[in-house]
């Protein structure tokens, strides 16, 4: 939800229906492939938890969700569902959004202007070198838009973006292990390869819409967030600066109590903090 | 030098353009997490080898990963 939203921010409409689409589209193969080589029938009686959302009060065993809807009032379920987007959801994304927006940054500032589009800006190689770099990336779908947005404006065409969209966040060399232990090696290329050409697919059908359309995505891109206020912007940008600065600070320390000395950088690390856990506050200056 | 405060300029105009969108996915996101039971959810997606996929998928697309 979050990323669709940034997609929007800095991206343009047509890419921020072709994400979701491409994206649901590509599961959806990937899942049904796997189904059919191993399936097994009968039904899954694995338990289900589900512990109240609002403040864990129960723990949803002895008391039926029937029962438990009218545990809370309105306003308690809203500051918890705040408390909830602000302290845990944005509290794991931040950290990985920052260094994406760094990295748009980076690219912005130093690749010269159009030097792509002059190499290998559209059609089918672009799209593989999006995957080459997309699979073994290990990124948020947050923090790929903004360096999404970025490889646009230097001359990228929209449908190599999205390749590194989809293909950005669905993999990358930690989760392929993963995957690799839990489902095996043939399960792990079948999800590799309808990832990859979902991805491509959909690459050469969005390049297709915005040329039937006559749209330059360079021109388009970011344009949704032109029509909110400066200040409105400032104000928003400072509160997603508010709420980032405890996660971002957590991550840091986790990361430098991590890194031993005879260890590399923290590119090292990089791969490795799904595992990691950083103590959620439990009291959160930014919902209040 | 100058590098550097190209990117941090660069970057902070990206913020600014997001940040309104970013708001708004979190408060959303929220609001799924607290109003929508996950009885419901696993009522749909405990069996079947189509239809669970293909609601899984659906479902998956505003997860943010």
């Amino acid at each position: 939800m979050d990323s669709i939203a940034v997609t929007y921010a800095l991206l343009d409409p047509i890419l921020t229906i072709a994400r979701p689409v491409a994206a649901f589209t590509t599961a959806f193969v990937a899942g049904v492939i796997e189904n059919l080589f191993s399936y097994r029938s009968g039904k899954s009686d694995i338990p289900l938890h589900q512990p109240c959302p609002v403040d864990g009060c129960c723990d949803g065993t002895d008391c039926a969700p029937q029962a438990h809807k009218n545990h809370h009032s309105f306003a308690e379920k809203l500051r918890s569902g705040v408390r909830y987007a602000v302290c845990e959801l944005w509290a794991d994304i931040a950290g990985w959004f920052f260094i994406g927006l760094l990295l748009a940054g980076a690219i912005t500032a130093v690749i010269p202007e159009d030097a792509i589009g002059r190499t290998v800006g559209s059609g089918l190689p672009a799209m593989l070198i999006m995957l080459a770099v997309g699979i073994p990336l290990y990124i948020c779908a947050t923090a790929s838009t903004p360096i999404a947005a970025a490889l646009i404006l230097k001359g990228i065409s929209p449908g190599a973006a999205l390749v590194f969209l989809l293909a950005g966040p669905a993999t990358n060399v930690a989760t392929l292990t993963v995957l690799v232990n839990i489902l095996g090696k043939r399960a792990t290329v079948i999800y590799l390869l309808a990832i990859a050409v979902c991805a491509v697919l959909f690459g050469l059908a969005v390049d297709q819409v915005y040329a039937v359309l006559g749209i330059s995505a360079k021109a388009v891109a970011g344009k949704a967030a032109e029509i909110i206020p400066a200040g409105v912007q400032w104000v928003a940008a400072a509160m997603v600066l508010v709420i980032s600065v405890k996660p971002v600070a957590a991550r840091l320390c986790a990361l430098l109590k991590r890194s031993k000395p005879s260890g590399k950088n923290h590119v090292a690390a990089i791969p490795a903090p799904a595992k990691e856990n950083i103590s959620t506050p439990t009291a959160c200056s930014g919902s209040t | 030098m100058d590098f550097l405060f190209d990117m941090l300029r660069e970057s902070w105009h990206l913020l600014l353009d997001a940040s309104v969108y970013i708001l708004f996915g979190l408060l959303v996101s929220g609001l799924f997490r607290v109003f929508l039971s996950p009885d419901t959810i696993g009522r749909h997606l405990g069996h079947g080898r189509f239809s669970s996929v293909f609601k899984a998928a659906l479902l998956g697309v505003p997860i943010p990963l």
